[in-house]
């Protein structure tokens, strides 16, 4: 076979492996795969060297992204941020609310494809009328008094817990920080394993460290993640809530009554979240031809009794 | 070298690496303290606890279980995946549990980027308050209080991992 044909017979393979490669979280050998894979398609004239060197840095920056942010520093990224959230807030200190709120929560989490953190997931009721929620990275989650008012039974308190829980899972708060900070964060330290930091490293991976907490708290407080990371999160509280046996299409009834209660220009869920009708249309395809469970009286009684005795007063 | 002996070689390559980070030999607690249990489920028993960066050995996987044995503290049972890394962990000097062993060639998570030492210096400006950071991180809620909750509720408990 000559080398042509070989190469023409070949590249799909090689196109699978740096596709492959640059989609597989691990390093070393898939990244090795990917750079090999990238060199033979360039050198059979499938792709150029500047688009070489664009998968090349792809796959790189996949492999220096949030993905590379271990839950230990997730962790401390989340309390961080939570700290910073809570600098301008209050929390709600009301033991049956916080007992509540972590008893729904932690069941959610713990039916997720994600139940253990390094820190777990916790919860506070921030005490405010804003309708808001912060889930900070690792599972640190703030929700306030006016976003819990939107909720008019257990199901739709679980909605929104289940909605910030996914932010969670899905490490949408890592994904806000800047990546070339975690170029500098997750690698800039030196190639010693295990090490205490010289005074001139630890002021340049604590200015990192704040920087990418400013990043994240923004987007929580102020800009708002895309609508797709918001759509994302529905879907996968959509999903859980159904897991658990929970009414998935709580999280809509929930929206109606929030779309109700947001004031138009508000610094709340009005400024960082899509409209309430736009994520109730989403939800409605997720949940095309869907039933809904359909619990007992007793079973509804029960959970009525105690979201009451919750959270009556909030 | 053929074309089909070179698919042969790449699909054994890729297919091998695949099969050694699906079945691993050894793993580590990737979070600060995760449970042994008797049963691969959070209702299962608690056997004892293990801490972050403790190495494990992997006897067999059921879903998202691991049934593991931790030879150092004689203790067997199934812990969750996601408190489990396939990488080796080295702890920093004074976490109390370095690993001595880990060189520096092995892949290490901890004493790199954030951690408590970068905690201690960002605190340093004053202005943030932990103290409800702190007290949230020790609401934790028993599994046997959440699998009567969810019981109560008529939920699914067998929804939980």
């Amino acid at each position: 076979m000559s080398g042509a044909r070989f190469l023409r017979g070949a590249l799909p393979i090689l196109a699978l492996a740096a596709i492959f490669a640059s989609q597989v979280r691990a390093q070393g050998l898939f990244g090795d795969l990917g750079k090999a894979a990238t060199g033979a398609l360039q050198g059979a004239g499938v792709i150029n060297q500047n688009q070489k060197q664009a998968i090349d840095q792809g796959t790189q920056a996949v492999a220096k992204s949030f993905e590379d942010i271990t839950p230990e520093q997730e962790y401390y990224i989340g309390r961080a941020v939570t700290a910073s959230i809570l600098s301008t807030r209050t929390v709600y200190d009301v033991r049956a609310v916080t007992d509540y709120l972590n008893l729904l929560g932690q069941s959610l989490a713990l039916a997720s494809d994600r139940p253990e953190t390094f820190g777990g997931y916790h919860f506070l009721a921030v005490d405010s009328d804003e309708i808001n929620a912060f889930a900070a990275p690792g599972g640190l989650i703030l929700v306030t008094r006016g976003l819990l008012r939107c909720a008019q039974n257990e199901d739709e308190v679980a909605a929104i817990l289940a909605h910030e829980v996914s932010h969670v899972l899905k490490q949408h708060g890592l994904k806000a920080i800047k990546k070339d900070r975690l170029t500098k964060a997750v690698i800039g330290v030196g190639t010693a394993a295990a090490q205490v930091l010289g005074p001139k490293e630890l002021q340049e991976q604590t200015a990192i460290f704040k920087d990418s907490v400013g990043d994240i708290t923004s987007t929580l407080v102020n800009s708002g993640y895309s609508r797709e990371t918001e759509y994302e999160a529905d879907a996968t509280a959509v999903l859980l809530l159904e897991r658990v046996g929970y009414d998935p299409r709580a999280l809509e009834a929930m929206l109606r009554v929030m779309k109700g209660k947001l004031k138009p220009g508000g610094n709340d869920f009005a400024k960082t979240h899509p409209d309430p009708e736009l994520r109730i249309a989403r939800i409605d395809k997720e949940l095309a031809g869907y039933a809904s469970p359909r619990p007992s009286a007793a079973v509804l009684a029960a959970r009525e009794q105690r979201y009451r005795a919750a959270l009556s007063g909030i | 070298m053929s074309l089909s002996r070179f698919c042969a070689v790449t699909l054994l390559v890729v297919s091998s690496a695949v099969v050694q980070a699906a079945s691993p030999k050894q793993m580590s607690v990737v979070v600060k303290v995760t449970q042994v249990r008797s049963s691969p489920s959070y209702l299962g028993k608690v056997l004892g606890g293990i801490a972050y960066g403790q190495r494990v050995d992997v006897l067999e996987v059921q879903k998202d279980w691991a049934r593991i044995d931790v030879p150092s503290k004689k203790l067997s049972g199934w812990t969750n995946l996601s408190a489990l890394t396939e990488k080796r962990i080295v702890l920093s000097s004074g976490s109390g549990n370095v690993d001595q062993s880990a060189s520096s060639g092995e892949v290490a998570l901890a004493g790199k980027g954030f951690n408590s030492q970068i905690e201690a210096e960002y605190r340093q400006d004053g202005k943030l308050d932990y103290g409800w950071v702190d007290r949230m991180g020790q609401i934790n809620e028993t599994p046997e209080a959440i699998s009567a909750f969810l019981s109560a509720g008529g939920l699914s408990a067998g929804a939980l991992k």
